[in-house]
């Protein structure tokens, strides 16, 4: 079965005509293929530098299905493991986080130091002869890994390309999500990282984040109430309406890569953004002024939400975060969300702003659990035989897009579902074995041809 | 059997295989110390020696706690 389902996954993925087969949301064979192909290749985002800031802290992240370690070693050097020991497998580190100076496997009692190495073998001279070879036995290693204005990414695949060529042209708005407020460079950091289990498949997460704008009303009970930072004061809604006059563009990247963005009129201004608290709507209005005097023009173009393929996304202004959505199983993901701040913020912005995040998303957050629920009840209700019969409709917008546009990749102008497709035909790639050049978008004849299958 | 949380720097420790060792740190971990081997038990280490781990189950038995 599984034999038939993969020599199909062209007829699984019709992006041209717009129909994504439910089967990617629900079966098990398929689900096991996406660990192989795509969690084993893809750059995934394991975490932030901020949750080890020193030597020894480590952090246990995942990749994939997997369990690793994000750690600083005594030299200050940041490495990712997988969290298993090379013996018995047993987990080294069985903690969410803290700070050692060695990982001992609760087993037999291998134990690492925090750059990975095998150092402490109970009756090495006894039983190994004084010979074991440390090297070949030290904690399995990721191939890459990449520290991108404080975030950690890494891949298992040592022919995968450098971080930023995977991250192509969506870089410029992941950017946004993660530079200092006032322009500056990076300069994040996380205040609190949210983690829970819904029963929905992990693309249902990733797909809505590429820019779903069409979900909107499934929000609008938040919006009556008012959750943003300017609600009290009367803006309703929940956020401030910072990107009402903006031109919005949702663009579709190679990879799978997906964004929704704004650009502002020329004559751009500050829009008050939060009224409710006169030390934050300062802080906003300096900050604003500044990224203007620092990007110039640059500063028009405000990043809404992404995903970088296949499982990480971000919200770019309100509320500032980035999200990871980990496999658990077909129909079953672990969702975690790190809440950004500028590192050098005052302490009353970012404690304004930790509540004001977990008013809006999390496993609490009024407007998470809007998307919660549709995402786990369109998984049950794709699981039956009869509903597998019959794909999802992805033909919105179908051609509305220019790949002519100074932001690269395929834009558009108006809601759409091109970056969905774009994303499924990144998907289809990876499940193909497809190689990097083609993934990348080097190899448009080949990606052409594919889809022209 | 030894409680490894009750070891401290500057034990000397009588190893399997006939070999001897001083406590250089104790992480309380309860597994692991650091030591220093020793030619003979009443030897002095070699303090430009790298400290290495050594586990409970290769310490035979505490020969003279630190002073």
């Amino acid at each position: 079965m599984s034999g038939y389902r993969f020599d199909s996954i062209d007829k699984l993925v019709n992006t041209q005509d717009g129909f994504i087969s439910r089967e990617l949301f629900v079966d098990s064979d398929i689900y096991k293929a996406e660990l192989e192909k795509i969690f084993t290749r893809a750059w995934l985002m394991v975490g932030h530098e901020s949750l080890v800031p020193n030597p020894g802290d480590f952090y246990t992240s995942r990749m994939g299905e997997e369990s690793v370690i994000l750690c600083r070693d005594k030299a200050g050097i940041i490495h990712v493991f997988l969290n298993s020991c090379r013996h018995r497998g047993m987990k080294v580190c069985r903690y969410e986080s803290g700070n050692t100076s060695l990982f001992t496997c609760p087993y037999h009692s291998w134990t690492y130091t925090t750059d990975g190495r095998l150092q402490g073998v109970p009756l090495y001279k006894s039983l190994y002869d004084g010979v074991l070879d440390r090297e070949a036995n030290s904690l399995v290693s990721v191939a890459k890994l990449a520290n991108y204005k404080g975030t950690i990414w890494a891949t298992w695949d040592p022919e995968a390309p450098d971080f930023l060529t995977y991250l192509g042209d969506a870089k410029i708005h992941l950017d946004q999500a993660l530079d200092c407020r006032d322009g500056r460079e990076g300069g994040s950091e996380v205040i609190g990282v949210h983690k829970w289990i819904f029963p929905a498949n992990w693309k249902f997460a990733s797909e809505n984040f590429l820019g779903d704008t069409y979900h909107n009303p499934s929000h609008r009970s938040v919006d009556l109430i008012g959750i943003g930072p300017s609600a009290a004061s009367g803006k309703k809604g929940r956020r401030d309406d910072e990107l009402a006059v903006a031109q919005h563009v949702w663009v579709s990247f190679p990879v799978g890569h997906g964004v929704h963005s704004a650009i502002q009129p020329e004559q751009n201004q500050y829009v008050e953004s939060f009224l409710d608290n006169p030390v934050l709507e300062e802080y906003f209005r300096h900050c604003y002024e500044e990224r203007k005097r620092r990007l110039g023009d640059g500063a028009r173009l405000l990043p809404f939400v992404g995903t970088i393929f296949p499982n990480t996304s971000y919200h770019g202004r309100q509320p500032r975060g980035l999200c990871a959505w980990h496999p658990h199983s077909p129909t079953s993901t672990e969702a975690w969300r790190f809440f950004l701040v500028d590192k050098d913020a005052p302490q009353e912005v970012k404690d304004y702003l930790r509540h004001y995040y977990m008013r809006y998303s999390g496993p609490a957050g009024m407007t998470e659990q809007d998307d919660l629920e549709n995402w786990l009840y369109a998984t049950s209700a794709s699981m039956g035989t009869v509903a597998r019969r019959y794909p999802f409709n992805y033909q919105q917008s179908l051609g509305a897009y220019t790949s002519d546009h100074p932001l690269g990749g395929d834009v558009s102008l108006q809601v759409t579902e091109q970056i969905a497709r774009g994303y499924y035909n990144g998907w289809a790639a990876f499940m193909r074995n497809a190689s990097w050049d083609e993934i990348t978008g080097g190899d448009r004849k080949g990606a052409a041809r594919h889809a022209a299958e | 059997m030894i409680n490894m949380l009750d070891l401290k720097p500057g034990d000397r420790l009588q190893l399997r295989e006939g070999e001897f060792a001083q406590v250089v740190a104790n992480m309380e971990d309860g597994m692991w110390v650091e030591v220093r081997t020793l030619e003979t038990a009443t030897a002095e280490p070699d303090p430009s020696e790298e400290p290495q781990l050594c586990h409970a189950q290769d310490i035979v038995r505490l020969l003279t706690p630190a002073g």
